[in-house]
């Protein structure tokens, strides 16, 4: 099959332009939460207990959560050796054409001697509110957009030890003024990969909320610990939010009207 | 160890040299952040990359922000890959955050003023190392610093040396085209030949008459051969059509260095049509430099722009050159005092001078103002360190570096500027008028030359009319005449021997003074009296007269000022013609700038081409009777 190539390339290049990067996400204003807890107890009733903030790092057009902490301890009686490390983030990162956000978090646990242990626990948040206005670049107020969000989800988790786990759950949520849900992400299963490419439409000048949370709550229960044993945990979002303006219904029936002319010439051509 | 040796091979069949370049595997070193050191391992990869080297803290990053979700995306990823722990990604990550890497960001601005098209090397002046070496300092700095911007301060094209000046300026054009500059805020010389002229050095499109234009290289030419305009944006805040209100160029262009944003505000002196021809400034508007900017202040914040660089062309006195700067007086200093305290940076120009100095704004706080010189002699080597989160400039740092003339030319220019040169070669042999013998610029005892009095004379003839200013005296400046005019076969005089006299382009201003303040200009003559450094003595026209006693002491020099031999009133006004380097207080002469009622007129070389013109018999070289010296 022989397509008119000259037409036909107009046409792609008509279809592209639709699609053009347009309009951008600007930050309004954001807040940031978070806070990792970590306590383990032995059996025989001693216990350690340690928690850690996450700092607020966010700047004029990027919100930035960050916390990271070391902690080491020994449990009373059995003389258990206990070491903890762990990091969390919360980024948006508004500051180009297209918008980034990222949720991570690392945790690693490290015991060293001979206990029964009745349970380790970390409970671990992290995250971020922010409000995003459509920036124009050039359209006028009230001009139609589209928004992709596109992200990828990832959990990793290793244990030496039986009876460990993880539940690492990414949410993400992005609301119209109104509080109406455009888009929406709940995940991730340990050990697992996901990704999510969705769309809404919206309109310069609106504002958008973005809600970014990562829960986890990394565990060990009644195990019979000896020598070094390690419990290891990471997981990460990675996403974008861009901005493409949507092309008015004149432009649609034009680009339809010039496919129909290549269309035509097409069958012509083959007659 | 054999699973090392496996990779190792198969890095070496995959690398195109002999010996492979690596050794995956533990590596022998631990991972650094800047400055913070780790336990982590710099693990070698199969691919010969390294854990450091996948993190690239020595890259620029645009915030803290981006680099930590950086750091974050590549651990995440080593760890599939089994190449690291969580434990050792949670202490990266807790490294990366402590190294503030991101958290600030250095950008280079590279700039110059005044550049006047100088771009053929030593035209002009031995001094001058024209755009070749210009462009070889440029491109250093570039090289050196991949997140920058250059920027002009105004007067890049106008007052221009042959080369350019023959060819519309569109030599200097595609020269800053080739060099790669971001701005260029419009000087008073922009406006030289008319706002249409001026926009087609934008846009582009050859000049609707004049035949030397769009004779560029093809490599700089639009594909229908005409001159292609600039690569680089015009920038003009205070200048605006009197009829849409509108400025004739964006007010302030923004450059993004990694999601932080640099506005620069490009403008001219509020008194460009007091040192312009009515012509090139009609039907526009100029507004107050401090105003103008304040007023944008606003309109940037609202977008998300801290960092405000003001590309200004009016400037100041500095006691200092390139050194430092002690002291600076003059227009700029009293604009900045009253910017808004959000401004970060001031590069100005005008007065050719070289400084770097901190002058205090609206709120007391210090901003640096810099200025690198005249003719591609200085550049600024500016650096602005942004603080990422706030997206606003916490320090400069400046340094005026020297062109030099022994620095080598590059060889991405030279073909631009010998094609000119070569064109220009005709054009410099038209014969524009004829002289009776060659005139000197050698001063008798009294200082007066033969051919300051014609080039003086000339000045009157082009601005004696009602039209042109009713001039009755014209005073020249000794040291703007740079050249004796030769006697050529049959006395003609060529284009090129007038330039070379007067190369500076300046264009004549006529304008009000009283008797008194006459007598305070030619006692300023002397060095040490109302300031003067050192001795100039004014060149006069035809018909005034005046005695000077060098002996006497400062202000009781000069007496029996006459016009045509009748007395100055020191009361009355007087219509005075000076060129606009003048005009503006140059040489010394500061009692010019209280002179009103101004009228720009013709460049000095047009109203000298038009005096030969008017005497197809020959002018005869200058009586050297205007000045009597006493002792």
């Amino acid at each position: 099959m022989k397509f008119p190539t000259t037409p036909m390339a107009a046409a792609l290049l008509a279809l592209a332009a639709c699609g053009a990067q347009a309009a951008h996400l600007q930050l309004v204003d954001a807040a940031t939460f978070g806070s990792s807890l970590t306590s383990v107890t032995a059996a025989d009733g001693g216990q350690l207990g340690f928690s850690g903030p996450v700092d607020e790092l966010s700047g004029l057009a990027e919100a930035l959560a960050f916390g990271d902490g070391q902690h080491t301890g020994s449990l009373a009686g059995s003389g258990l050796g206990f070491r903890s490390e762990w990091v969390r983030l919360a980024a948006l990162d508004a500051s180009g054409a297209t918008t980034r956000l990222q949720l991570s978090g690392s945790s690693a646990w490290h015991f060293d001697g001979t206990a029964e242990l009745a349970e380790a626990l970390e409970q671990a948040t992290v995250g971020l509110d922010a409000r995003l206005q459509v920036g124009s670049d050039g359209e006028a107020a009230g001009s139609a957009v589209r928004v992709r969000l596109q992200l990828g989800a990832e959990s990793l988790f290793s244990s030496s030890v039986a009876g460990a786990g993880d539940t690492p759950t990414f949410s993400l949520l992005v609301q119209d003024s109104g509080f109406n849900t455009l888009a929406s992400y709940n995940g991730v299963a340990l050990n697992g990969r996901d990704t999510l490419d969705v769309a809404f439409d919206s309109a310069v000048g609106q504002t958008l909320t973005l809600s970014l949370v990562y829960a986890n709550a990394l565990g060990l229960g009644n195990a019979s610990l000896t020598g070094v044993q390690r419990v290891e945990s990471s997981a990460l979002l990675d996403g974008t939010l861009s901005v493409s303006a949507v092309p008015e219904p004149q432009s649609v029936a034009l680009l339809l009207a010039g496919l129909g002319v290549v269309g035509t010439a097409a069958r012509r051509r083959r007659a | 160890m054999f699973k090392h040796l496996l990779a190792l091979a198969a890095a070496g069949l995959f690398s195109s040299g002999a010996l492979a370049a690596c050794l995956p595997g533990d590596g022998t070193g631990t991972v650094t952040l800047g400055a913070t050191a780790t336990t982590v391992p710099d693990r070698v990869r199969a691919d010969c990359s390294t854990v450091d080297g996948r993190i690239a803290d020595e890259q620029p990053w645009g915030s803290q922000a981006a680099f930590l979700a950086h750091v974050s995306s590549v651990t995440m990823a080593l760890q599939q890959q089994g190449a690291l722990s969580a434990l050792e990604r949670a202490r990266l990550l807790a490294a990366a955050r402590t190294s503030g890497i991101g958290s600030r960001l250095t950008v280079k601005l590279i700039a110059f003023n005044d550049f006047h098209g100088y771009i053929k090397p030593f035209e002009g002046s031995g001094s001058n190392p024209g755009v070749t070496r210009l462009s070889t300092r440029i491109k250093a700095l570039k090289a050196a610093n991949p997140l920058h911007a250059v920027v002009s301060a105004g007067d890049l094209i106008g007052a221009s040396p042959l080369t350019s000046a023959l060819f519309k300026d569109e030599p200097t054009i595609e020269a800053m085209n080739r060099i790669g500059i971001d701005f260029n805020a419009v000087g008073n010389h922009e406006f030289d030949e008319g706002r249409a002229e001026l926009l087609r050095m934008q846009h582009g499109g050859n000049h609707p008459s004049d035949p030397y234009s769009g004779l560029g290289l093809a490599a700089d030419k639009r594909a229908d051969g005409q001159f292609a305009g600039a690569r680089f944006d015009f920038l003009a805040a205070n200048v605006r059509d009197t009829a849409t209100g509108k400025t004739i160029f964006p007010a302030y262009g923004v450059k993004d260095f990694l999601g932080n944003k640099v506005a620069f505000v490009g403008m001219t002196l509020e008194g460009t049509p007091t040192i312009v021809s009515p012509s090139g400034v009609a039907g526009l508007r100029f507004a107050d430099e401090a105003d103008t900017v304040n007023a944008l202040v606003p309109q940037l914040r609202a977008q998300g722009i801290r960092s405000i660089v003001v590309l200004i062309h009016e400037g100041g006195v500095a006691v200092s050159g390139t050194a430092g700067c002690p002291s600076i007086s003059g227009p700029i200093v009293d604009i900045v005092n009253r910017l808004d305290p959000e401004v970060d940076l001031v590069v100005s120009g005008h007065t050719h001078q070289a400084y770097n100095c901190l002058v205090a704004k609206r709120d007391g706080s210090l901003v640096r103002v810099t200025s690198a010189g005249q003719y591609a002699r200085n550049l600024g080597d500016i650096d602005l360190t942004l603080d990422t989160a706030s997206k606003d400039v916490v320090a400069t740092a400046a340094t005026i570096l020297n062109t030099g003339t022994s620095t080598a030319e590059d060889p991405a220019l030279t073909d631009l500027v010998a094609h000119y040169d070569a064109l220009s070669v005709g054009p410099k042999s038209r014969v524009i008028g004829r002289i009776t013998a060659a005139i000197s610029r050698s001063q008798n005892a009294a200082g007066e030359s033969a051919l300051g009095d014609v080039i003086a004379d000339a000045q009157l003839a082009a601005t004696r009319s009602a039209a042109t200013g009713n001039a009755v005296v014209a005073f020249m400046n000794p040291g703007g005449i740079r050249a004796d005019l030769p006697y050529n076969a049959g006395g003609q005089v060529s284009y090129g021997d007038a330039f070379t006299v007067q190369p500076f382009g300046n264009s004549l201003v006529t304008l009000t003074l009283t008797g008194a303040q006459i007598q305070t200009l030619l006692e300023t003559q002397f060095a040490g009296c109302n300031g003067q450094s050192t001795e100039r003595i004014l060149q006069v026209s035809a018909g005034f007269s005046y005695r000077y006693a060098k002996n006497n002491a400062c202000g009781l020099r000069v007496s029996d000022l006459a016009i045509d031999g009748v007395p100055l009133n020191p009361a009355a006004a007087y219509r005075v013609t000076v060129n606009s380097f003048l005009a503006d207080g140059g040489d010394g002469f500061a009692v010019l700038v209280q002179g009103g009622n101004r009228l720009g007129g013709a460049v000095d070389t047009d109203a000298f081409e038009a005096y030969l013109q008017a005497n197809p018999g020959g002018v005869a070289p200058g009586p050297m009777n205007r000045i009597t010296r006493v002792n």
